[in-house]
């Protein structure tokens, strides 16, 4: 009987080991260095090298913390940043991607942890199109959401600033609070939202999953909180 | 125009079959739930991917198998004087074919990978509130595509025997050795686990290789039938003894002094010429019509057989001289 506690126990404990980094990644970062790589996409990441702010930063740090790992941030275009990846001069690339764009599917991606909205505001209590194809939108000029509309039928009033417009405008559902917009029940676009991992490092991806599983609630929190700076 | 007899099975063998559709059926539900279980599980294991295609593809002769049964025992008719047999032959080459490009495609796919360093990324998944490392998940669903899979085909085999059904055969041979694909998917999903990013695309290269062998060994199979190529037994491994047997009798006649027999298959069943040198021409017809309704009752699958006479000359420097020099 005692053995076979031992065996289970064994082989519990094999398991737990398991999956395994082919390269080691989460053995190297641990209690070191964890090489992260950003390109501006506000709210996500943005700003300098050296003072980078974002909801993607803070859960890229937020990550490193858990793991005892100091981040050293790159700045550079999407480009560059998966070419990093490749070779593995990076551990981690982070800058609002989705879980379709055509860089991340050559890289390793996490689980999506958060899904965010492209949808079409309208000032509260006016009564929302019934179809889009009546209505006038303003839209942030030469924009995904501009063409997305024009898709949908909608006359398209390119705007430099979407924060101005008035009326029915195409915005991120987390921005509508703040411009005290209501949600008209249009939605344009989904965006299941990810962070690049070297391929194959799959223990790293594990740890770096569970650290966004564990943050889920907060990462709600800090997208919605992302529209008032 | 004279066309083959209508029936196609004995009622003994036509309860045989019923039981085998129904095998059938159940074997294309089955299957359905296999490949949706793995598809779940599917993640970025090249294994997984080769071994879910693998499912698929086994789909195909089950669901042959079901359309030709309701095909192949439609009676002859001017269009088709031999009647439908063969419909399941013209079915079960498409399958081979594809069975075969397949494997080619997906052993291209893995010996690329492999060269191409490609590192396997499979991370978590919530279940119940937990996460679970995908491939976990994955080592369950290979089970179930491949225990179910092993008891269906060793009920197939002996049915596929005793009814002289090839596609039958290799279905149940396909779904006894799914067991090999599972067991190498689930070797290559524990290698990514402990970190060996080849071993995946090394089993996936290892699946691909066994489709491709069943999906030639299938052409090769089908492709001789479709020649008309002398019978075998189900498994293609031995000579059918059917044709020699007949031969003899027709020998065993005091009427006949020599006799020589030709036959091929059509799907179960077997069509033939015999060609006889009989001692005289005494009331020939009616000793050739005796022997035809005493040969075709011998044997269930001796669908028709045509006894032609010939003279000395003919059996000499005849067409049919080769079919002689076969053992």
């Amino acid at each position: 009987m005692k053995r076979h506690l031992l065996v289970l126990l064994l082989v519990a404990t094999a398991a737990c080991d398991i999956p395994r980094d082919p390269e080691g990644t989460l053995q190297r970062v641990a209690g070191d260095v964890l090489r992260a790589g950003f390109t501006e996409a506000p709210p996500w990441a943005s700003g300098a090298v050296s003072d980078p702010q974002g909801v993607e930063v803070e859960l890229v740090e937020g990550f490193a913390e858990t793991l005892g790992a100091r981040v050293e941030w790159t700045k550079a275009p999407e480009a560059e940043l998966f070419k990093a990846l490749e070779v593995r001069s990076l551990d981690i690339v982070v800058g609002g991607f989705d879980a379709s764009d055509p860089w991340v599917v050559t890289a390793g991606m996490t689980r999506p942890y958060a899904k965010t909205r492209l949808v079409v505001g309208v000032v509260g209590g006016s009564s929302p199109p019934r179809s889009l194809e009546d209505w006038r939108v303003a839209a942030e000029a030469g924009s995904e959401s501009e063409g997305l509309l024009r898709e949908a039928g909608a006359e398209v009033e390119p705007v430099d600033d979407v924060t101005q417009a008035r009326g029915a405008v195409a915005v991120e559902q987390w921005m509508l609070d703040d411009l005290e917009l209501a949600d008209s029940g249009h939605v344009l676009g989904e965006s299941q939202h990810v962070m690049a991992v070297p391929l194959g490092e799959n223990a790293f991806l594990v740890a770096l999953e569970r650290h966004l599983h564990e943050r889920h609630n907060d990462i709600r929190r800090r997208i919605d909180r992302a529209g008032l700076t | 125009m004279r066309t083959a007899s209508g029936w196609e099975l004995p009622p003994d063998k036509a309860a045989l079959m019923r039981r085998a559709v129904r095998l059938e059926w159940l074997s294309v539900a089955y299957l359905i739930s296999a490949v949706f279980f793995i598809y779940l599980t599917l993640g970025s294991s090249q294994a997984m991917k080769t071994a879910w295609f693998e499912d698929i593809l086994s789909l195909i002769p089950a669901i042959m198998f079901l359309v030709a049964s309701r095909v192949r025992h439609r009676p002859p008719n001017d269009r088709y004087p031999y009647g439908y047999h063969r419909a399941v032959t013209v079915a079960f080459l498409c399958a081979a074919l594809a069975l075969f490009l397949m494997g080619v495609f997906l052993l291209y796919d893995a010996v690329t990978a492999l060269l191409a360093f490609e590192h396997p990324t499979i991370g978590t998944v919530v279940v119940l509130g937990r996460q679970v490392w995908l491939g976990w998940l994955m080592i369950p669903a290979l089970l179930w595509s491949a225990i179910p899979a092993l008891i269906l085909g060793r009920i197939k085999l002996p049915l596929a025997r005793r009814l002289h059904d090839k596609v039958l055969y290799a279905d149940a041979k396909m779904n006894k050795a799914d067991w090999l694909t599972a067991g190498a998917a689930t070797v290559g999903v524990l290698g990514i686990g402990i970190g060996w990013w080849w071993a995946d695309a090394v089993a996936a290269a290892l699946i691909s290789t066994d489709i491709l062998h069943d999906g030639f060994v299938n052409v090769r199979a089908v492709a001789a039938d479709l020649l008309s190529s002398r019978p075998t037994t189900v498994d293609h491994a031995a000579v059918e003894g059917l044709p020699e047997r007949i031969r003899n009798q027709l020998l065993a006649l005091h009427w006949v002094v020599d006799a020589d027999v030709r036959m091929r298959e059509e799907g179960h069943v077997f069509f033939g010429e015999a060609f006889v040198l009989a001692r005289d021409d005494r009331d020939l017809t009616a000793k050739i019509n005796r022997a035809a309704s005493d040969l075709l009752g011998q044997d269930w699958r001796l669908q028709d057989l045509v006894i032609m006479p010939v003279t000395s000359g003919a059996e000499d420097g005849g067409e049919h001289r080769h079919t002689k020099a076969q053992p």
